[in-house]
């Protein structure tokens, strides 16, 4: 296995679970750079051409809401869930808790795979 | 700092419109959070070289700018393995035989040229036609791609429309037939034309043929039988053998030799012509001489390739027939 096969391999893997983590981050306001901050404080670093192009277009599809505010002397643009990144959310949550327990079970099953075959053998 | 503006200048530019104050608005913002976040860390103004460092780390303004773009493609993913597949046909079946006869022709109309020139001419001659296909393949495509055609008519599909499955080594019954009919038209037309050396014999034209044209005839005229033959039996049992498939390379082996053995020969022996003189008429038979000593070459690039095509069937039925993966599975698999 090459390294660059395992990163894009990673960055396939991470590429949907960004878009629930931005989410989900953003139950609470935040602006983009603390919002990096917050991801990466939790294990997920985002790259910045990656996170505000994917604010602008979840946005776009009305599952955010952003405002510019003053803070700090600067203008910041602030983002927020709205109501139907919320229940997207919700939906997309489901979904994950789904993906997991079904990628469990098979871990399950592959982990005991080779006693069956041993005890069907014997 | 100028640095910072001087980059975000460059990002600016190639940002979509419309967009652009508030891009770049929030990426200045971005970029000064960082710089005061390293300046905190160490207790000091960056210098030049750190904030160049900060910037080259976050990628080149193009690209930077290229993320915020909705993404485009001139061939999207649906059309795009059409668009290879023609534009593979076009080089394999037009460019490529298009090089051999242009090199060919120029060859045989300019003896004396180094083969580098000639290379070079027919080169030069299948790049613009090259160029050209090109341009009109993506330009269709292109406009498929615009139209929604991949998306309407590509997207939806019917399973039962599904042309049937044939076999790596079966003969179309159609291939057959028209093989029967084209020998058997050849040869009605062959017998009755060319059975003598004499073949005009009127006031007007008079055209006799040398008598080594007899070996030309009967060879022909056996290779007409022979295809013929070989139709038949694909019709009785359309399934290609090795040995089907090499009585076809046989066949058309003894076809092309006879060819190109034939337009090395002079075969004209006297051509007469009432409203010609013999000076004239002996003109015009060396003529007809040239001409068909000329289409040596592009007979044998064409018997060259018919071999290639029936040699790779030899081998392709030669090969294991029904490998044809997933033909064993019985049940659906469904996700």
């Amino acid at each position: 296995m090459t390294d660059e096969l395992f990163e894009n391999l990673r960055l396939e893997l991470r590429r949907g679970s960004l878009v629930v983590a931005v989410l989900a981050a953003l139950r609470d306001e935040q602006y983009g750079y603390t919002l990096r901050r917050k991801l990466s404080e939790r294990g997920l670093e985002v790259d910045e051409n990656t996170l505000y192009p994917l604010l602008r277009r979840l946005e776009n599809q009305g599952l955010l809401t952003s405002e510019w505010r003053e803070e700090n002397r600067r203008n910041k643009r602030f983002y927020r869930l709205a109501a139907e990144g919320a229940a997207m959310l919700k939906h997309l949550l489901a979904e994950w808790r789904e993906i997991d327990a079904a990628l469990t079970d098979i871990l399950r099953e592959d982990e005991h795979g080779p006693d069956r075959t041993v005890s069907a053998r014997g | 700092m100028d640095l910072i503006e001087r980059y975000l200048h460059a990002v600016e530019f190639w940002l979509p419109t419309g967009q652009k104050q508030d891009i770049l608005a929030e990426l200045a913002e971005d970029i000064h959070a960082q710089v005061e976040e390293r300046q905190a860390v160490l207790g000091r103004s960056l210098t030049r070289d750190e904030i160049a460092d900060l910037l080259e780390g976050r990628g080149r303004p193009l690209m930077v700018a290229n993320r915020f773009q909705p993404q485009r493609s001139l061939i999207g993913p649906v059309l795009f393995p059409i668009y290879l597949f023609v534009v593979k046909a076009v080089g394999l079946f037009y460019l490529i035989p298009g090089f051999l006869v242009t090199a060919v022709i120029y060859r045989t109309q300019h003896a004396g040229a180094s083969w580098f020139r000639t290379l070079g001419v027919a080169g030069s001659d299948i790049w613009s036609a090259g160029l050209f296909a090109l341009g009109i393949i993506t330009a269709v495509f292109a406009g498929l791609q615009l139209s929604g055609f991949a998306e309407r008519e590509l997207v939806k599909w019917n399973p039962r429309k599904l042309p049937p499955v044939k076999g790596r080594n079966r003969i179309s019954r159609v291939w057959s037939v028209t093989n029967i009919v084209a020998n058997l038209i050849f040869l009605l037309w062959w017998i009755p034309c060319f059975s003598s050396p004499e073949i005009l014999r009127g006031p007007a034209v008079s055209v006799t043929l040398e008598p080594a044209w007899m070996h030309f005839f009967w060879a022909f005229l056996v290779t007409g039988v022979w295809n013929i033959g070989l139709g038949i039996a694909n019709l009785l049992h359309p399934q290609w053998s090795r040995l089907r498939a090499g009585c076809y390379l046989a066949g058309n082996l003894a076809s092309g030799l006879l060819f190109c053995w034939m337009t090395r020969t002079h075969l004209i022996a006297s051509l007469s012509m009432a409203s010609l003189g013999p000076v004239k008429s002996a003109v015009l038979t060396r003529a007809l001489q040239a001409t068909l000593a000329m289409c040596f070459p592009i007979v044998l690039i064409v018997t060259v390739i018919v071999l290639i095509v029936d040699l790779m069937r030899v081998l392709r039925a030669g090969a294991s027939g029904s490998s044809r993966p997933g033909a064993a599975v019985k049940g659906p698999v469904s996700v």
